[in-house]
């Protein structure tokens, strides 16, 4: 309890010196410490995009994580598993709705008839999925390109296998909703305005991508597995790009050569029931199994027995097949639902089965095709006998005969049209594309959509489907397809 | 405590220095003779205090000391008898050495001995406990002011204390002729030079009265300083110190320990609903553990997957809550607190749950830039100052709260009775076309149609428990304060299922200071734990009225009853999947102050908090259809956070050029962490092992988590100049870990001017009736960084994807977006303050406009880019600007009558202020400039067509079809949309209490203007739900006016257009009796009868009463079913002694 001080009166001055001494102690000490004070250490359950492309096995990895997501479980259709094959399905005149006012049916009629919400559902799923696996293409294509621990070889390896699925998805967005946003950025500032670009600078985008990444690959299969991209499946839809766009027989035709010439990597397997066993030498790319272990062809198209079924095989499918036609045994079936139906059987397991063997596994590409790529690119130069022999492949497989060889180049081109609608049924759209590719579309459609839409008529801007409305409110430079 | 007097007795013994002629007579032989008998006396007093400490307090002293300095004489009386003195050192100096041999004599016969033959004369203030030593002939003068002095220069000295002897370190005195002046020291003394007799000096300090005192001829000062009686001038809780009402140039709104002390809640933020003007609070459901909407001075982010909240400090401690539930929380949906988002009945826990409401001192919202500058961006949107109670010196005092009461739904929905629901069904039936079958009519051809149940009686009906208890001992003397508070509270749910909420919290805030008062400690330190036990029930009040019992007779569920529906209606199966959070909460504040020279005193607030909850959610095989062979499903999470403070100041005060300087400098370093796992397992054959994801056949398990870091450095001067003119800056520097290298720091400051008019001659000699003036204005900018962890980062993850043949994969989780920076809040303020009739009527108008721009949001972008959102600065500015209006009034002030009426209402206006470019952005056909944020496009309803008895809509632009969606800018213009305006136009409440003798009554009334959507517009008619009784008025035949559209079985367009329209939305206005309470301050005489030293009963009531035309059962839960909010009745007791 005593006088702590004794001057009467501190003068100001000296408190604040004092107070300017501390304030200064105060001041260096954050300009100097504040920056290691809001620092934060990396995200515990995440990593950042410089570990990811610090080495091959990390960049490898995020390349998976495309397939991984492509080949998702097959409850979610999306661009990777099953959307494709479903959606033109039912749109087309392959697969037809069971039943009135259900499921899958409900939005098929929606797409067709309407601009409500359940055909933006369908869009949706096409579109949102693509879109998010071409950004994490473009992320690992932009990764590798800046990676300094990755030599480069195994790099341009990697960018190969990655340009490839990012081609696979674009010329998948491209036959759905005609010209989309050709993205290759993953900066966000440039892309979010992108206006849609034509289809034709897509393809020749694709296709010089695909050109110069066809012999960038370091092995013919990584892994052994056909489960990854490789030079082949590069080649595949090289050859297929080129049937597309501007007719460019030769080049398609010599593409599907370099395939179907290396008759000791690929074969046609000669039993139809095993064309999609895994790694078989049918297949050039196949989705590897998912965790579920089923494809979503088989979970998605073959009815559980005593389920109501989704849909269905349409008569006029059925009716196109020729008697005797093996491929009407082996991957057809039918089962009883008020009356006999008919689904596709290519792919046998429908069950989750998440432990058990693997039998099949879910083909992206397989060398039929490139077979008719190679008949219709002959075809159309006039080199008919190389078509039929072509074509005579896959008949005498499926168990039919011949084609006579005098057949005229618009019967040789009709056939292979009709073999391309029997031999690549339910698969990847091949059908629905094929029907816009060669202008039958309007005439197909004319017949098809009434009968399942209760009568209202075809309308030719149909073709195109609409670009999810929520895309056009949050790009106002992305234009909806006409009459939408 | 009890060895005090000893050690004095030693300092005494051993101080060297500047020897007083007490001190030099020690020295002496003969004097070391008296420090032996000291010692002895001293050892015997210490033993008769512990006795009487043990009784408590007596007035009857006994005392025997021979030539005992009078201090030492002071500090026995004060042990002994409760009383404190209260003097100046330099004048005990002069006491001579006091012989006193007295037994149990009263105080006045001790102290006239004592004092007999002193230089002094002592006032004895009981109500105070004080005996006040003052030289003889001192007397407080009133002031004059003569300029014209020449008397000779004089110098003085003084200590100024509070009534309990506590010294006022940083009490200003100054001169008021000069205008300079001097603060007091840590011990509360003061000294002054070159002044004359006829000065008069001005003594002031926050909280207490201010006073004037004439010089005279006294040159040693013992000044008492009173608690200020105006709530002008009581202590009000600011951002880093202490103002008042009356000195405070920001808009800082107290709500009291008194008024959340009579609210039985569970929930502190309940108890503040419609008390602070501009705080709009909600509770988000009926479960007492609901996270609380809270939203100051309107929305302020465009962005609507972003909760925002006011920053919540508690003792010091800010209570971060970083949310690990991803996508579930929305701005709309609030806050959801402690949540995993997994399956939690409540839909999260309020961070505040855990916080009893007993244990609060005050809390305190900061709402202007000045107020809240300070706190930088992380009190952008506002600030809640949570403080809980301590101890004060005195008497040891030990009070017992406990209430018990139910709690109760207050209000059903009056629902179809079965003839009727049946009806409407058949109607539907006919209307669509279709025969009934049993697949989906099964309550028409099945069930009971007899039948009839009140699925709400089941349900909500029953009354729940509830009970508190609260114990707690608090006291201390002038070096050490402590309260030591426990309490419990306890809910059973409103509903005839099991559920619980419980709260068992300790509390410990402990207080000292040195001997020489300079260094200071203070401890607040808090725990909780809390149980919630909680079932989901969903919609099932609007079952079927005829469906049948939830039991079968052996007790089961009633699968079988309810066949062939499965899943869709009996959700009962919830009834058996008991919820299980349980959760601890650990708060501890610690300050230590220690004062380096005169007015400049360093402190450090170190703040700990700890929060862990884990929680349980069950599945079992009986709570699901038998049919389905179902396994049983078991979920576990839990939730950790942890947040550390640390927060260097530096304070400064002193009186230049005539005013009172205060300035800070200060740090702040915060670490924040939150961890979440869960686990989950299925495939549980056995009931009996649910316990345990250990023994489940199939697990998974994941984790979130969350880190931010906060840095700041921040100054703040504020000056006051004769308590007339006042002004405040602030600047601070901020860093925050959400942002990328080079963004981190940001700049922001305030400044808040006031003028006190009513001090100015020409108000107080022209306007008399004015007792205080006040204008006051403030204008700063702040900063938010209220967006995730890590959004500038570019990450890839592997959590939840598969494997691709074999090997791990990866996949990107965000847009990258470095350039992200703070988001620029400038905030604009002013206000007037009035006082009238001494007071006794209080107002403040305050007008407020908020600018908040370079808003931070996830940035909606198209999908093409790769993810639908980056997070990002945009370009755009969002205004709410308001007023605000508070009244107090005592309206009669009597003796045995106190009448006093609160009034405060909020209104606010938000809008978006600006967007450039808006055609163009991906909010187009979202926002409008110039609208609300909170605001609907939707159609225009026309009411149901006589005709074809279907929903019509108005076909805007007459373009012969409706259009629902919007379309950009540029594009055909061809929706038919209308606006519709969701905000809440304003809020208040409104109270009185009235004080009759013993009687207290107090009644708290909340309203608040809104719109909302309508609980019972939502309905449809003709699926398998009940309906309220409005669904008769529906349309049966061509001709029928009638407000609902014919029943049918499917959802039609119509009726698509009909809940996208202006239709679904009614006034949702209300005014909610939130408060009353009654209570009785038990007589003295009985309570010195028992003993005890005070006490009171009460009736207390929560949500009695609610007045609105909202058709639903409660407008801040517009859900149909949804269970509203829960009403209360609680008695109870408090005594303290």
């Amino acid at each position: 309890m005593k006088q702590r001080y004794p001057r009467e009166f501190a003068t100001s001055a000296i408190k604040l010196i004092t107070f300017r001494r501390w304030l200064l102690l105060f001041v260096t000490y954050f300009l100097f410490s504040c920056k290691k004070l809001v620092e934060i250490g990396p995200p515990a359950n995440s990593i950042t995009t410089s570990q990811t492309f610090a080495d091959s096995a990390n960049a490898t990895s995020a390349i998976l994580g495309i397939y991984s997501k492509m080949s998702e479980d097959p409850f979610t259709l999306a661009i990777g598993n099953g959307a494709v094959t479903t959606f033109t399905g039912i749109y087309s005149d392959e697969l037809v709705p069971f039943g009135q006012g259900a499921g899958i049916g409900s939005i098929y009629s929606c797409l067709l008839t309407t601009t409500g919400t359940a055909a933006n559902q369908i869009s949706n799923f096409i579109w949102k999925s693509a879109y998010s696996y071409i950004y994490q293409a473009n992320a690992c294509i932009d990764g590798l390109e800046k990676s300094t621990g990755i030599s480069s070889a195994v790099k341009n390896h990697l960018i190969a296998e990655t340009k490839f699925l990012r081609a696979f998805i674009y010329f998948n967005l491209v036959n759905i909703f005609g010209d989309v946003p050709y993205v290759t950025s993953i900066n966000f500032r440039e892309t979010a305005q992108q206006p849609r670009t034509p289809t034709s600078e897509i393809y020749s985008a694709l296709i010089a991508d695909l050109e110069s990444s066809k012999d960038k690959f370091l092995f013919e299969f990584p892994n052994g597995m056909r489960s990854r991209a490789s030079k082949w499946s590069t080649l595949a839809l090289l050859s297929r790009l080129y049937l597309y766009n501007n007719n460019n027989w030769a080049k398609a035709e010599e593409t599907a050569s370099a395939i179907i010439n290396r008759n000791d990597i690929f074969i046609l397997n000669s039993d139809l029931n095993k064309v999609f066993e895994p790694d078989g030498k049918e297949a050039i790319l196949q989705w590897y199994k998912n965790r579920f272990n089923v494809t979503a062809e088989g979970f998605n198209l073959i009815p559980f027995p005593g389920d109501f079924p989704p849909y269905r095989l349409s008569n006029q499918l059925l009716a196109a097949f020729e008697t005797n036609d093996k491929r009407r045994q082996d991957w057809v079936k039918y089962d009883v639902y008020n009356g006999n139906y008919y689904f596709p059987y290519k792919y046998k397991n429908y069950r989750l089965n998440p432990n058990g063997s693997t039998t099949e596994n879910y083909t992206i590409l397989r060398l039929a095709e490139q077979f008719l790529i190679r008949a219709e690119a002959r075809a159309q130069q006039n080199n008919l006998s190389g078509a039929t022999s072509d074509l005579n492949v896959i008949r005498n497989r499926a168990g039919l005969p011949n084609l006579s060889d005098t057949l005229t180049q618009a019967q040789v081109l009709d056939t292979v049209s009709q073999e391309r609608r029997i031999e690549l049924f339910a698969e990847w759209g091949h059908r629905w594309y094929d029907l816009k590719r060669t202008g039958k579309a309007d005439a197909v459609m004319s017949v098809v959509a009434p009968l399942k839409n209760g009568g209202v008529p075809w309308q030719s801007f149909r073709k195109l489907w609409p670009i999810p409305n929520s895309e056009i409110f949050a790009n106002p430079f992305l234009v909806q397809n006409p009459a939408y | 405590m009890q060895d005090l007097g000893l050690c004095k007795v030693q300092d005494f013994a051993w101080a060297e220095p500047k020897l007083t002629p007490v001190q030099t007579l020690i020295k002496t032989r003969a004097g070391k003779q008296i420090l032996r008998i000291m010692k002895l006396t001293a050892i015997i007093l210490l033993t008769a205090c512990l006795q009487v400490n043990a009784k408590g307090y007596s007035q009857k002293i006994t005392l025997s000391v021979k030539d005992a300095p009078l201090e030492q004489v002071f500090k026995s009386i004060e042990k002994q008898s409760g009383f404190y003195f209260n003097y100046l050192n330099e004048l005990i100096k002069q006491a001579h050495p006091v012989t006193v041999n007295l037994k149990n004599a009263s105080l006045e016969e001790v102290l006239a001995s004592c004092f007999k033959g002193q230089p002094f004369t002592y006032t004895i203030v009981n109500n105070d406990r004080l005996i006040i030593v003052n030289e003889k002939g001192w007397e407080p003068v009133a002031p004059t002011i003569n300029p014209n002095l020449t008397a000779p220069a004089v110098d003085i000295k003084g200590r100024v204390t509070n009534e309990r002897g506590e010294p006022l370190a940083g009490a200003n005195i100054t001169v008021k002729r000069t205008g300079k002046g001097t603060i007091a020291d840590a011990d509360g003394n003061f000294s002054l030079s070159n002044l004359n007799n006829e000065d008069i000096i001005v003594l002031s300090y926050i909280g207490y009265q201010t006073q004037n005192i004439k010089i005279g001829n006294t040159t040693n000062f013992t000044l008492v300083m009173e608690i200020a009686t105006s709530s002008l001038d009581a202590v009000k809780v600011q951002a880093y110190g202490t103002t008042t009402d009356r000195l405070r140039t920001g808009n800082i709104a107290t709500v009291t320990a008194a008024e959340i002390e009579r609210q039985p809640v569970m929930n502190p933020l309940q108890a503040i609903q419609g008390r602070v003007p501009g705080l709009v609070i909600t509770q988000t459901n009926g479960y007492a553990s609901a996270p609380f909407k809270v939203e100051l001075r309107g929305r302020s982010v465009i962005n609507p997957n972003l909760p925002v909240q006011p920053l919540y400090i508690i003792d010091g401690v800010p209570l971060t809550v970083l949310s690990l539930s991803g996508s579930d929380e929305t701005y709309k949906s609030g806050s959801k607190g402690y949540t995993l988002g997994m399956n939690e009945p409540a839909g999260g826990l309020s961070p505040l749950f855990n916080l009893n409401s007993d244990d609060i001192e005050s809390i305190t919202v900061l709402k202007d830039a000045d107020a809240l500058a300070i706190y930088g961006s992380r009190g952008a949107n506002g600030v809640i100052i949570i403080n809980t109670k301590s101890g004060k010196a005195g008497k040891s005092q030990f009070e017992a709260n406990v209430y018990t009461g139910f709690s109760y739904v207050p209000r059903h929905y009056d629902m179809l009775n079965t003839r009727e629901y049946l009806q409407i069904r058949r109607e539907a039936f006919m209307n669509s076309n279709i025969t009934p079958s049993t697949g989906d009519a099964y309550d028409l051809l099945v069930w009971d149609t007899t039948r009839y149940t009140n699925w709400q009686k089941v349900l909500w009906g029953g009354a729940s428990n509830l009970t508190t208890v609260q114990l707690s001992m608090s006291g201390g003397d002038k070096f050490t304060t402590f309260r030591i508070a426990t309490g419990y509270k306890g809910l059973k749910k409103p509903n005839t299922t099991t559920g619980h909420d419980q709260i068992g919290s300790l509390q410990i805030n402990l207080s000292h200071k040195t001997a020489n008062q300079r260094l200071g400690i203070n401890l607040k330190g808090y725990y909780s734990t809390s149980n919630n036990d909680l079932i989901s029930l969903g919609g099932s009040v609007i079952l079927p009225p005829n469906g049948p019992s939830i039991y079968d007779n052996n007790g089961k569920l009633n699968f079988a009853g309810w066949a062939p529906d499965t899943y869709n209606h009996f959700s009962f199966g919830y009834l058996l999947r008991p919820y299980y959070a349980k959760t601890k909460y650990l708060n501890a504040g610690l300050k230590v102050k220690y004062e380096l020279a005169k007015g400049l005193s360093f402190a450090t607030d170190l703040g700990y908090s700890n929060t862990h909850k884990s929680q349980k959610y069950s599945t079992p095989i009986i709570s699901q259809n038998p049919i389905n062979n179902p396994t049983g499903r078991l979920e576990v999470g839990t939730y950790d956070r942890n947040e550390l403070i640390i927060e260097p100041t530096l304070e400064f005060n002193s009186v230049v050029l005539g005013g009172k300087l205060n300035a800070i400098v200060g740090g702040t370093y915060s670490t924040n962490n939150a961890d979440g796992l869960m686990a989950g397992g299925e495939g549980y054959v056995n009931d009996l092992l649910l316990r345990s994801i250990g023994n489940a056949p199939v697990r998974s398990t994941s984790d979130k988590n969350g880190e931010y870091k906060y840095v700041a450095g921040y100054g703040r001067l504020s000056y006051n100049f004769k308590n007339k003119y006042l002004i405040n800056l602030s600047g601070r520097r901020d860093g925050s870990s959400r942002f990328g290298s080079g963004k981190q720091f940001g700049n922001f400051g305030s400044t808040g001017i006031a003028w006190i008019f009513s001090e100015e001659r020409f108000f107080k000699t022209n306007l008399k009736f004015l007792s205080f003036g006040k204008i006051r204005a403030s204008y700063g900018i702040t900063g938010s960084d209220i967006i995730g962890d890590y959004r500038f980062l570019t990450r890839w993850s592997n959590s939840g994807i598969n494997p691709y043949q074999g090997q791990p994969s990866y996949f990107p989780l965000q847009h990258a977006n470095p350039q992200l920076q703070w988001q620029a809040d400038k905030k604009l303020e002013a206000a007037l303050n009035l006082g009238f009739l001494s007071d006794r009527l209080m107002m403040e108008v305050a007008w407020y406009q908020n600018r908040i721009g370079n808003q931070l949001v996830d940035y909606r972008l198209p999908s093409a880019t790769g993810f639908e959102y980056v997070t990002a600065n945009f370009p755009a500015t969002v205004q709410n600007r308001g007023v605000e209006v508070t009244i107090n009034t005592a309206l009669v002030k009597r003796k045995d009558f106190n009448w006093s009426m609160n009034f405060n209402i909020g209104a606010n206006k938000n809008i978006l202020y600006s967007f450039p470019n808006i055609e163009s952005s991906p909010y187009y056909a979202d926002y409008v400039v110039g609208k609300p944020l909170n605001m609907n496009w939707v159609l225009h309803y026309t009411g149901v067509d006589p005709q074809t008895g279907l929903y019509t809509v108005e076909d805007i632009n007459k373009d012969g079809q409706i259009v629902r969606y919007f379309v950009p800018v540029g594009q055909a213009q061809n929706h038919d949309l209308i606006v519709k305006n969701l905000s809440v136009k304003f809020d208040g409440g409104i109270g009185t209490d009235i004080n009759v003798k013993n009687f207290t009554v107090n009644i708290f009334f909340q309203f608040r203007k809104k719109e909302e959507v309508s609980a019972i517009n939502t309905i449809s008619l003709g699926a398998m739900n009940n309906l309220p009784k409005q669904a008769l008025d529906r349309w049966q035949k061509p001709g029928d006016k009638s407000r609902f559209a014919k029943p049918e079985l499917f959802g039609r367009i119509s009726d698509e257009y009909f809940s996208s329209s202006d239709g679904i939305y009614s006034d949702a206005s209300y005014i909610r009796l939130n408060n009353i309470s009654v209570s009785y301050d038990l007589s003295s005489k009985l309570l010195q009868r028992l003993k005890i030293g005070g006490g009171k009963m009460f009736v207390r009531g929560e949500n009695l009463l609610l007045i609105t035309n909202y058709e639903g059962v409660d407008p801040d839960v517009p859900a149909f079913g949804a269970m509203p909010i829960s009403a209360t009745i609680a008695i109870g007791f408090q005594i303290k002694f």
